[in-house]
């Protein structure tokens, strides 16, 4: 039983420079099995909920699964659990590549990081041991070149790396943590390292893994390669489109509905936006796939091109990212958008709220709330690619307004007040991804109650954005938003890539689990497991100081914007109140959204 | 003389499922290092593979001291019972064609599967094909779809030895 576990956890305490292996326990596996299950528990029991998480206190739990490094496709990620300096809750933030199964095979299924080293770092961990080493010439370069003298530094070819740039160093609010060609985009985690003086990490193992059963675990893993080839066969398949281009696949279908979130969601409709989209990158840049481990779907598209910027290469930009630093910002241009995505991979930026706050500087500057010159003759305005070149350079730096940016859109709007706070396009702190409440109510959903703030991983978006179900319309919507969230945190334990569930039904994952772990999930046990995970993380948040109060949307979703579809129902305070008290309802909650004693009962919390 | 397993560097996707088919098939656990397949990255240039070249004429087997290695059907194969991880063969190969598993301090090469190639069944892009000529692309996949068969084999050990 449990053969896929190292069942060691590696703490290593930045502070006294000093490194230690803990096992896990067979409650704790069972309990948690993995991933995001690993780090919540972890987290909500060794950090106080009202840490600073910039502070000494907060502590990074990076975890793999129980199918991380196996053949199983789809389940490269690997988990950071920590306490994000945007929300000061509880979040859970993923980067695919090939770190996982490096962690994996180094022997430990979690990598404890606390305390907060004296003067810069990185630490390695490789079969020669653990060690943390003083870095100062790495001070101000970029993720990629930090990676590279990690590397170089261990002459190792098989370690894999995750570093930040000048932005975690600077403690950007939503700084990332770039890893080759992927990133743990979301909520920070790059601040948090800079917090602690840590400037990268290297992993390279050479263990085995194992599973209990190989013979069902091939018979598991035959039955989802058949699962996901059937489905990239379908005629409309989104696993086929990002295999195809990439994510941005997604550009033109959303825009084709009125519901690409344009102009700091002024609008719903781009017409730049087959200038950006996914096809526009692969036809018109030299590109090429580049896979997570294990994967059949190849998502990641690398492009390299000449441009005015010089020669660049970069993988992406995301579809999240055609979004944010594209229709958000109103920008069309295909070589600057490339290059606004290698910046924040460079200076390890998240795009998404790098963004968001672009945009939402661009609409402080159309209302006359801060002025428009950036310096040199930059204008920052909607639709001025260089002024987004240069405000992302002045956020990594903390310079001009890029020190008020940096503290992320919440913070930018107290501070420069005059009802900018009505279209800092946020909740909980955490900036949006790249949908519109205003146009699929189950997204207005799950960005108002998601634990990690305005979150688009834990939404119905196939289902909406299909017309399987209507995009306008609250009937039901409450219980496929909560399914989704307890569905997804349920899987981010194994560690799933969030595309599995597209197509991949839930007693799959649970086959691949059983003859991993030599365990008997059940698929609705497993199910209730993710639904105990999301009510931990709730009761953080909650003791955090983040009240139900916060689960709302921004003003800006209640205006209906210019061009809006005629056909469509826009979203409105009733709609939107009746949904989260229905929401509340299904998770047995009261009216503040507290977890009443007998839902925590039924969750053994 | 066998044929190689050929691999195409415009195609392939750097997933590595290749390596933890083989490594699987040969000694039932998922490491890299005991695959017969190695994908290195070189981003963002294309990536190169380690594979071997099933020579006519191997430097690898008379560098052997404890003859570890023979020939069968025309492949050269390890008896990983007699191995002794010395490291002879891998500074014999002039194609990085062999390598020892840093764990279990065995040699390791691509021996096709006792001609069946099974890594090609996990290619999803036909990156791997069998024949003697480079650069092959659009190369046929395994019977049952683009790269996967209908089934899996069943684990066995096509080859003998151990576990260590």
């Amino acid at each position: 039983m449990f053969e896929c576990y190292n069942r060691r956890l590696l703490r290593i305490n930045l502070s006294d420079r000093t490194h230690s292996v803990e096992p896990l326990d067979d409650d704790f596996i069972r309990d948690y099995v993995g991933g995001m299950g690993f780090g919540t528990q972890l987290l909500t029991t060794e950090v106080p909920a009202t840490a600073d998480p910039l502070g000494p206190q907060n502590k990074l739990f990076v975890c793999v699964g129980p199918l991380t490094g196996t053949l199983a496709p789809l389940f490269a990620q690997t988990c950071i659990v920590m306490k994000s300096p945007l929300t000061s809750g509880i979040i859970n933030t993923y980067a695919g590549g090939h770190l996982g199964v490096a962690i994996k095979q180094s022997g430990y299924d979690v990598i404890a990081i606390e305390g907060v080293a004296s003067d810069l770092v990185y630490v390695t961990i490789t079969p020669d041991g653990v060690r943390i080493v003083d870095c100062p010439e790495l001070r101000g370069k970029t993720a990629r070149e930090a990676e590279a003298a990690v590397k170089a530094a261990t002459g190792r070819d098989d370690l894999h790396t995750m570093a930040i740039g000048l932005a975690g160093e600077n403690k950007v609010r939503y700084a990332s943590l770039s890893s080759e060609t992927r990133a743990f985009g979301r909520g920070g985690a790059g601040a948090v390292f800079g917090s602690k003086n840590l400037k990268a990490i290297g992993v390279a193992g050479i263990e085995d893994v194992r599973v209990a059963d190989p013979p069902a675990f091939e018979a598991a893993v035959a039955a989802i390669y058949r699962t996901l080839r059937d489905d990239m066969a379908r005629p409309w398949s989104l696993l086929a489109g990002f295999s195809n281009v990439g994510t941005g696949v997604g550009m033109a279908m959303v825009n084709e509905k009125n519901a690409l979130a344009t102009r700091n969601h002024q609008l719903t409709h781009f017409e730049g936006a087959s200038r950006i989209d996914g096809a526009a990158y692969r036809e018109n840049f030299p590109t090429r796939p580049v896979a997570c481990f294990g994967c059949l779907v190849h998502c990641g598209m690398l492009h390299k091109a000449s441009t005015r910027f010089g020669e660049l290469w970069t993988r992406g930009p995301e579809y999240e990212t055609m979004y944010s630093l594209g229709s958000l910002c109103f920008n069309d241009d295909p070589e600057a958008l490339m290059k606004a995505n290698l910046q924040c991979e460079d200076h390890g930026m998240d795009t998404l709220s790098a963004g968001v706050n672009i945009a939402f500087a661009m609409e402080c500057v159309e209302r006359g709330i801060i002025p428009a010159d950036l310096g040199d003759g930059v204008k920052l305005e909607f639709g001025n690619a260089d002024a987004i070149i240069r405000l992302l350079e002045m956020i990594a730096h903390r310079q001009g307004i890029g020190e008020v940016l940096a503290e992320g859109t919440r913070r930018a709007s107290q501070v420069w007040g005059r009802g900018s706070e009505k279209f800092a396009l946020q909740v909980k702190g955490t900036e949006f991804a790249a949908w519109m409440p205003e146009r699929m109510r189950g997204i207005a959903l799950t960005f108002a109650t998601s634990n990690r703030g305005a979150c688009h991983k834990r939404a119905p978006i196939g289902l909406e954005i299909s017309g399987q179900i209507p995009m306008d319309q609250i009937e039901g919507r409450a219980a496929l938003v909560k399914d989704i969230q307890d569905k997804v945190n349920a899987i981010f334990t194994l560690v799933s890539c969030r595309f599995a569930e597209f197509a991949v039904p839930l007693e799959q994952f649970v086959d691949l689990l059983n003859a991993a772990a030599g365990t008997d999930w059940t698929a609705e046990r497993f199910l209730w497991m993710g639904e105990r995970l999301w009510n931990m993380e709730r009761l953080y948040n909650l003791a955090a100081g983040i009240s139900g109060e916060e689960d709302r949307l921004p003003e800006r979703c209640f205006e209906v914007p210019a061009d809006f579809p005629a056909d469509q129902k826009p979203l409105t305070r009733e709609d939107f109140n009746a949904l989260l008290q229905d929401y509340y309802r299904l998770r047995g909650w009261n009216e503040h959204g507290v977890p009443t004693a007998e839902r925590l009962k039924m969750l053994e919390l | 003389m066998a044929q190689q397993l050929v691999f195409d560097p415009d195609t392939c996707t750097e997933c590595r499922s290749c390596e933890i088919k083989c490594s699987f098939i040969h000694f039932g656990v998922y490491n890299a290092n005991k695959s017969g397949i190695r994908i290195l990255t070189d981003w963002p240039e294309p990536p190169r593979a380690r594979l071997c070249r099933q020579c006519e004429d191997p430097a690898c087997l008379p560098a052997c001291p404890v003859d570890a290695l023979y020939v069968q059907d025309g492949v050269v194969k390890v008896r990983y019972d007699e191995c002794t991880g010395c490291g002879a063969c891998v500074d014999s190969c002039p194609y990085d064609g062999i390598w020892l598993d840093p764990l279990s301090g065995v040699a390791v090469k691509c021996d096709t599967c006792d001609g069946r190639y099974l890594c090609r069944e996990v290619c999803s892009v036909a990156a791997l094909s069998v024949g003697e000529d480079a650069g092959v692309s659009g190369a046929e996949p395994l019977a049952g779809g683009v790269g996967v068969s209908p089934t899996f084999p069943s684990s066995p050990s096509l080859s003998p030895g151990s576990v260590r």
